[in-house]
């Protein structure tokens, strides 16, 4: 019950040529929705560090997804929270959670563009 | 030399190159890759002797010194090879592919799949790039990639020694974690 | 000033042997970083003058180490003022916090470590120090998880030393910020709370991460009190939220609300809260997002839940909820237990009893094979010693 290699490579290849991540994680369940996000979680913390110095805050990358979940909220939430937090939402409103993952998951992806510079 | 297909003939084979090599010690790597994969050029590049037993498998010797040998095969995936007795005893494979090709990416996910469902050696994961630019700054997948503690993504030129080297490097640093 | 090759840098790791520092110095490898352990201080000194290494990775105290005493001492020798060093300390030693922003060093890395972190940031490191040319320019400053060390603990360290600088905390989603001028705590930012509000609240973070940074800056006093009573206050407030914390119902449980609740007797904050559970939502969400003092706000809905106008139960699990949970909880226990983040994933996967068989060959395979097939994972022996790996390793590197 974790993310196959082959997966991680399909994933690794689509960050490295900038390609979109959702056709690649459309089939997938919840379950490894919330582990690929934290597999492109550190493969973006990698990326950026590497590229942009050891101090390279994680809120570069937090801040992208925070925006992403005030969006989100601008248009309903259905649980009327006040925060989205994704993995608690994963019993209570599965779509959402799935949607917002996808979300994440893409704004990463272009995070890992900006800071490879990929065209 | 006859070619390595069945599990008797490979033995033999195997117990005959021993004979005539007369080295003691041996370590087997795979090349693995789908057709079209440049598995001919990176044994080449590593091994000084390279015999081709087939149009699928590949053979080539690196010798460490006269007591130690090193046998390389290289080998189109779906072809019949000798897995379950290679796999048992062989120090860990490499995955190759066309970094630039999809279809050849898709092979190697399969291979992979395959590979990793039944043999728990450590493997790289080889993007052969040859002659073209790197796809991506280099201090952003130096040294390499980490997929699992087994498991290492690195690009390579399978024509350039040296970059065919920093990956039979990497997996030999991966064997000898796995020692420790 | 670059010390060392560039091509292939050295390191000087000054600690104790071990199998984390065997680890470490083996991932360095994989970054083309030669690393040189030595146990003693005065040794590695020694070391340092003669052959000056491009970057000193040091323990702080260890049995014949001194990491301070070197720094000092290489700082006053001019074959070893310009070395970069980074110490590596356990944070919980407060001398050791204190240590730490007292003196001039490069960067600091909290144990226990990544040694792959480690690895990219002195990678990173020794990449600006070929890029400048005025030596490195140093920025001091760390990152660091509240669990290791909370905001008390930050501030008592600064206020002690004397220092001056800005933390940023993260609690997702929320993110708060506190000033901090020659030891004293000036101002604090948490949503739209006053100034000491917002530190109150965030002294009460004891999950999240934080950004510290020694710098100088020009910022209106906020707050008045001084360090020391803040200080007092917090732990007492701290406390007091655990004491009060326990007698909840745990952090995500959903609370919900009656349908007919009067009014009129609850007070202002009460009311707020209740505003707030039109839908029913976890604890935990509900206290971050009343954005009012949390202890206040932990008081108000025990006096709600204790009357009965809001109710607190489980969360609906389900057979996937159930199974996501332990994939979580096995994700965070192997986390906890492997050092290395990509063993986090591989240590729990266990291939063999119930994997679904394929043919090793793409075709035909003969009744001899497919017994040779039966065992689901072919188990993998290493026929050759260590020895001989490293003299197949040495064999390559050296064509």
């Amino acid at each position: 019950m974790l993310l196959s290699i082959s997966l991680k490579m399909e994933l690794l290849r689509a960050l490295l040529t900038g390609t979109a991540l959702t056709p690649v994680l459309e089939p997938l369940p919840p379950t490894d929705l919330l582990l690929v996000h934290r597999f492109v979680w550190e493969k973006t913390l990698e990326f950026g560090i590497k590229m942009q110095g050891r101090h390279f805050p994680q809120d570069e990358i937090q801040a992208r997804l925070r925006s992403l979940s005030q969006a989100q909220f601008s248009r309903g939430c259905p649980a009327k929270l006040k925060n989205c937090q994704l993995q608690e939402c994963y019993m209570q409103q599965p779509g959402c959670m799935r949607a917002m993952a996808l979300q994440q998951i893409e704004a990463m992806g272009s995070a890992v563009q900006e800071f490879l510079i990929i065209q | 030399m006859p070619g390595y297909v069945s599990q008797d003939r490979n033995q033999i084979n195997m117990n005959r190159l021993r004979e005539e090599s007369g080295v003691q010690r041996v370590g087997e790597l795979v090349v693995v890759g789908p057709p079209g994969a440049a598995k001919q050029p990176f044994l080449s590049a590593l091994c000084p002797r390279v015999e081709i037993a087939n149009q699928d498998i590949i053979l080539g010797s690196l010798p460490i010194h006269e007591e130690l040998m090193v046998y390389c095969y290289g080998i189109s995936y779906g072809q019949g090879f000798a897995w379950d007795l290679v796999g048992r005893k062989m120090l860990g494979y490499i995955v190759i592919f066309d970094w630039f090709d999809d279809q050849s990416f898709a092979g190697s996910k399969e291979i992979i799949e395959f590979t990793s469902s039944y043999f728990n050696a450590p493997f790289i994961i080889a993007a052969d790039i040859g002659d073209r630019v790197l796809p991506v700054p280099e201090c952003a997948i130096r040294p390499h990639i980490g997929l699992s503690a087994m498991t290492k993504f690195m690009f390579c030129r399978s024509n350039k020694p040296d970059s065919v080297r920093k990956v039979v490097v990497t997996l030999l640093d991966l064997l000898i974690e796995k020692l420790e | 000033m670059n010390n060392g090759s560039t091509k292939h840098p050295k390191l000087l790791l000054l600690d104790l042997a071990s199998s984390e520092t065997a680890q470490l110095i083996k991932v360095l490898g994989d970054y083309q970083i030669n690393a040189e352990l030595v146990s003693d201080s005065e040794h590695a000194y020694h070391l340092c003058i003669q052959h000056p290494p491009a970057l000193i990775l040091s323990e702080v105290t260890q049995e014949n180490i001194d990491g301070i005493s070197l720094f000092h001492k290489l700082r006053e020798h001019p074959m070893g003022k310009n070395i970069p060093f980074i110490l590596l300390a356990r944070v919980n030693e407060l001398e050791d916090r204190l240590k730490i922003l007292q003196f001039d060093i490069d960067d600091y890395i909290a144990k226990p470590y990544y040694p792959e972190e480690v690895a990219v940031r002195v990678d990173a490191i020794l990449q600006e120090l070929e890029r400048q040319t005025g030596g490195l320019q140093r920025t001091h400053g760390f990152t660091g998880s509240l669990e290791d060390m909370n905001l008390m603990d930050l501030i008592q360290t600064l206020e002690l030393g004397n220092k001056s600088a800005i933390i940023h905390l993260f609690r997702d989603p929320e993110e708060g910020y506190v000033y901090i001028q020659q030891g004293e705590v000036v101002d604090a930012a948490l949503h739209d709370l006053s100034a000491e509000e917002a530190l109150q609240n965030l002294m009460m973070w004891l999950h999240g991460y934080f950004d510290l940074e020694i710098s100088t800056f020009q910022r209106a006093r906020q707050i008045n009190r001084s360090t020391r009573e803040l200080l007092v206050s917090g732990s007492q407030r701290i406390h007091a939220y655990k004491e009060r914390a326990n007698q909840m119902p745990p952090m995500d449980s959903i609370l919900s609300r009656k349908s007919d609740i009067a009014t009129e007797a609850l007070s202002d904050l009460e009311r707020q809260i209740l505003a707030l559970l039109r839908k029913p939502q976890p604890l935990r969400l509900l206290i971050s997002a009343s954005r009012n003092d949390e202890l206040r706000v932990l008081e108000a809905l025990q006096n709600l839940l204790e009357r009965g106008v809001i109710t607190a139960h489980a969360a609906a699990i389900t057979s996937q909820d159930i199974m996501a949970q332990n994939i979580m909880m096995r994700v965070a226990h192997a986390r906890e237990m492997h050092k290395d983040p990509y063993s986090r994933i591989a240590s729990f996967f266990k291939r063999g009893n119930g994997e679904k068989k394929k043919s090793l060959l793409m075709n035909e395979t003969s009744p001899a094979q497919q017994q040779l097939i039966a065992p689901a994972v072919i188990t993998h022996k290493i026929f050759l010693q260590r020895g001989d790996l490293l003299l197949i390793r040495q064999r390559l590197l050296a064509q």
